[in-house]
């Protein structure tokens, strides 16, 4: 489910985040009045943590979507990567890493400039010099490294 | 066709003085695409292609070098000449107005117009060098020219 909130448009996941999020007060009015005598701290547990986790991800796509227009027309990788919502990505920290790593997942063959963010974030250096500015073998050997630290960036 | 980008960015482009060519791509920007490149994204950051031996650095003194590693030489002028090729560096002040950041490299074609790669946006021929003059590149700071050599359609891997 993760993978595709990522790769799908944000205005569509504002929508399933919204339902979700009505659908879990639901849930937990409802099952409060079922069972009073349970704490309701422990039926919200599920949906906020959820409703954090989308939330990060709507937040990463509408990031994404006005850094688009801010880079504009810039070639310059300095440019591109240092506009404020590329910055406020940046600034997630490992927060953003699942998210950055599965939208260039999702971006397969057609991979956008998020390895700035990813090297910023993780100081890794996973591409081999004879593939710096090939951006398909970047993105492989980023999603390779991602592969090899698991759980760790997922 | 119209292009993804936004006018703001590139004011002087109207419907009668370019003609997009090419879908967006990330695949390879303008300073690759005026020296006859589509296959890589050519930058001093540490992630993308440098040449070996170059300053990783955005300065105009750099970028000459650059393309003197691919032939080129500073020149006089942008009109076509018989058996060169010449391609114009744009650049901008900087942010405290004391030198010139490069920001875009354009390639003349046997027609007399230009071809530029707009960042990650499209490729566009443009009839003037002047067309993409604006806030995002500036303005043409100089020409350089090389012998003409066939331009062959790369290979993406």
């Amino acid at each position: 489910m993760f993978d595709w909130i990522v790769s799908t448009q944000p205005y569509f996941v504002v929508g399933v985040a919204c339902s979700f999020l009505v659908i879990g007060d639901n849930v937990l009015t409802l099952e409060a009045a079922a069972v009073p005598e349970k704490p309701a701290y422990v039926i919200a547990q599920f949906p906020v943590v959820m409703a954090e986790e989308l939330q990060r991800a709507i937040r990463f796509q509408t990031l994404r979507e006005q850094w688009h227009i801010e880079r504009g027309v810039t070639s310059s990788i300095q440019e591109m990567c240092t506009t404020p919502a590329y910055l406020t990505i940046v600034g997630m920290g490992k927060l953003a890493l699942p998210l950055l790593i599965a939208q260039l997942r999702s971006e397969g063959d057609k991979p956008d400039h998020w390895f700035f963010a990813l090297r910023c974030i993780t100081g890794a250096d996973p591409i081999a010099p004879e593939d710096k500015g090939r951006m398909t073998k970047m993105a492989k050997a980023w999603l390779a490294w991602a592969d090899e630290q698991g759980d760790n960036v997922r | 066709m119209s292009g993804s980008w936004r006018s703001s960015d590139l004011p002087n482009l109207n419907d009668g003085n370019h003609k997009v060519t090419s879908q967006p791509s990330d695949d390879y920007n303008c300073l690759a695409w005026a020296a006859g490149s589509d296959e890589k994204w050519w930058d001093p950051h540490p992630d993308y292609f440098w040449p070996d031996g170059l300053d990783r650095k955005a300065s105009v003194e750099v970028f000459v070098q650059l393309y003197q590693k691919e032939g080129f030489e500073v020149c006089i002028g942008g009109l076509p000449e018989e058996g060169f090729e010449k391609i114009a560096i744009y650049a901008r002040d900087s942010a405290d107005g004391k030198k010139k950041t490069p920001t875009h490299a354009a390639r003349l074609l046997d027609s007399g117009e230009w071809t530029s790669k707009l960042g990650p946006c499209e490729d566009i021929t443009h009839a003037t060098v002047d067309a993409v003059h604006g806030p995002r590149y500036g303005e043409v700071l100089f020409y350089m020219s090389r012998l003409k050599r066939d331009l062959k359609p790369s290979t993406k891997s």
